[in-house]
């Protein structure tokens, strides 16, 4: 199949307006937050004379929309201004901390498809037998177990009570990839369950109604061996496992920011809720959009995967 | 059952098979139908009779009795200032779904009726609401929630507001492709024909077709809305103590784990029940209606 790089350089483009869209939100929503941030960081004995100074010097006073084409003008340069707590570059933070974070989604997403495709298909094959329906309920109890509980539980049972793994902080590989694993077992974990527990489920549904139409049949048939017709069948059912895959890729950030703060980690969720708690206004809006841009990455990424396996798809757009 | 058995056809057969090897009578679909119905119930009512069945006061703290494993006296033991966790788990339940309903309400009955209204008319309107939607739905509900609740202050209505926009966008997404599928059926058509008012084909055709549907993601998003609710409380930054919230419990307990595991083990056990409800509902209709496992 080839690829069809000229569609695909259009849907790029489609997606510039929606980040667009995107940036006037974070701004817009982080202008909402009531109270001078400049009495934020100096605290409560200070002067009205000194709030006006600190004011005057990140440019608060200026129009709304003078703020808004201030910051998107840096930010097109890669400058989103300094953490008003922390005195750091936010860009600089930014990359530091999401390092971090992809870690724990980088595996997270390597476990779900390692597992969620063999059992999926394996459950899908041997439909409404004990294997199947033991992972049916399985799978049913995953997709309701939020991060935090699964956090929680391994945290305590794991971390504390048994003293297998490290409970908080986060070690480089380079460092020590011994160390590493042992500190992102759990995290991975947790935010590996949910997310092998809906893809799973997806597979199997979609794995076992290829399985039925009549091109298997008719290779059946034909007396293809098993193997082949599986590897067709597997094709044929892929775009509603990568849509439902794609979701939950993006939607990973989000489960990470509550992980993060369970263990500790220095990653991009915990700098959105300690910039969140401390109305570091550039940080939030960082933080913020690179969620977002991650998520309509993701998005694009999918649709166009999507696309390339089932063409007829693309009318849509 | 008994009229499936009567049947001879393939699917008819299969069931029977299934139910067989079950042993109950039950498919394993039906079983976790009914888990999923009891379980809301359950929760149903203690939100509602909290205040009759509680033996305690909500903030009634005994100092003297803090820690206490769980006891006849206190099922699951009490918390760090000799709170006890049942009477503060059944009040939670209360403050969680009342929030949810409210929220749920609110974002679906604004999300489903504009993705209606503009599925079904398309043009400019749908351009301009389909892209506002993208553009809000790459905000994952919690992130949006944390930026909004930094705006507003944390509180139960903030927390309402937070599911009402975090949610509208999934809803009026899937209503408006509802809508835009079924625009095209013959039967929409013949309506038109006959000279049928727009409104009443919209909810007395276009809607009851797309309810299942709807249904079934609305009972879905009622789980991930207690989870959001539950998670923004975790971080501090949902309802606010001295209120009961699971998830604040939950914060609570991981200081005392070795002490006490019980302050923060059930009310994450209770969360999961919590969320466990919908989700059994709403997956089990989705595959009876899945035309997929037709």
């Amino acid at each position: 199949m080839a690829i069809d790089y000229q569609y695909a350089a259009k849907r790029c483009l489609h997606a510039i307006p929606t980040v667009l869209l995107v940036t006037v939100v974070v701004f817009l929503l982080v202008h909402l937050i009531p109270g001078s941030p400049a009495r934020a960081i100096l605290g409560t004995q200070t002067t009205p004379e000194a709030v006006a100074q600190v004011e005057a010097e990140l440019g608060l006073n200026e129009p709304l929309y003078i703020q808004y084409f201030d910051w998107l003008s840096g930010l097109l340069v890669g400058d989103l201004g300094y953490s008003y707590q922390l005195d750091l570059e936010i860009t600089a933070l930014l990359a530091s901390r999401f390092a971090v974070t992809f870690h724990l989604i980088f595996w997270t997403a390597l476990l779900t498809v390692l597992l969620s495709f063999p059992i999926g298909i394996a459950s899908a094959i041997k439909k409404n037998s004990w294997f199947d329906n033991s992972v049916v309920v399985s799978s049913t109890l995953g997709i309701s177990l939020p991060e935090l509980v699964a956090g929680v539980v391994f945290l305590q049972l794991f971390a504390v009570l048994l003293g297998w793994f490290p409970t908080t902080g986060f070690v480089s590989p380079t460092e020590s990839p011994i160390q590493y694993f042992r500190h992102i077992t759990l995290p991975v974990l947790a935010l590996t369950i949910p997310a092998v527990s809906v893809v799973l489920r997806m597979t199997r549904s979609s794995f076992w109604e290829s399985s039925q139409q009549d091109f298997a049949r008719f290779f059946r048939a034909n007396g293809l061996p098993e193997r082949t017709i599986r590897r067709r069948v597997l094709k044929k059912s892929l775009v509603p496992i990568l849509t439902i895959f794609g979701i939950h890729f993006g939607y990973m950030l989000a489960g990470a920011v509550v992980i993060e703060q369970l263990f500790s980690l220095p990653g991009i969720g915990e700098l959105l809720v300690s910039g969140t708690r401390q109305r570091d206004i550039p940080v939030v809006q960082g933080t913020v959009l690179v969620i977002a841009v991650w998520f309509i990455l993701i998005n694009l990424v999918t649709d166009l995967l999507v696309e390339h396996y089932d063409p007829r798809i693309k009318g849509d757009h | 059952m008994a009229t499936e058995s009567v049947e001879t056809d393939d699917v008819g057969e299969e069931n029977l098979q299934s139910s067989v090897e079950q042993g109950y009578g039950l498919t394993s679909d039906q079983i976790m139908l009914y888990a999923g119905i009891l379980l809301l119930a359950v929760s149903g009512l203690v939100a509602l009779f909290a205040p009759y069945i509680a033996q305690y006061g909500v903030n009634e703290s005994n100092v003297l009795n803090s820690f206490a494993s769980p006891s006849i006296a206190h099922p699951m033991g009490t918390d760090a200032n000799g709170r006890d966790i049942l009477t503060r788990v059944m009040f939670a339940y209360r403050t969680y779904l009342l929030i949810s309903i409210v929220g749920l309400v609110g974002s679906f009955t604004i999300g489903a009726t504009m993705g209606l209204v503009s599925g079904y008319y398309g043009g400019r309107v749908d351009d301009v609401l389909m892209r506002t939607t993208d553009a809000l739905m790459a905000f994952p509900s919690l992130i949006l929630g944390l930026a909004l609740v930094a705006a507003l202050g944390p509180s139960q209505w903030a927390l309402a507001l937070v599911i009402v926009v975090g949610f509208t966008p999934g809803f009026s997404r899937m209503g408006r492709n509802t809508a835009v599928s079924i625009r095209e059926e013959l039967y929409i058509h013949a309506l038109r024909i006959k000279g049928v008012g727009t409104r009443r084909i919209l909810f007395r055709h276009v809607l009851p077709n797309a309810s299942t549907a709807l249904g079934e993601q609305a009972l879905l998003r009622f789980g991930t809305m207690v989870i959001v609710i539950a998670t923004l409380s975790f971080l501090g930054v949902g309802i606010q103590p001295p209120h009961p919230s699971l998830g604040l419990m939950i914060n609570q307990g991981a200081d005392h784990v070795q002490r006490a595991w019980w302050i923060s083990a059930f009310p994450a056990g209770a969360l999961f029940l919590l969320v466990l409800g919908p989700t059994l509902v709403g997956q089990a209709l989705m595959d009876r209606y899945d035309p997929r496992n037709q």
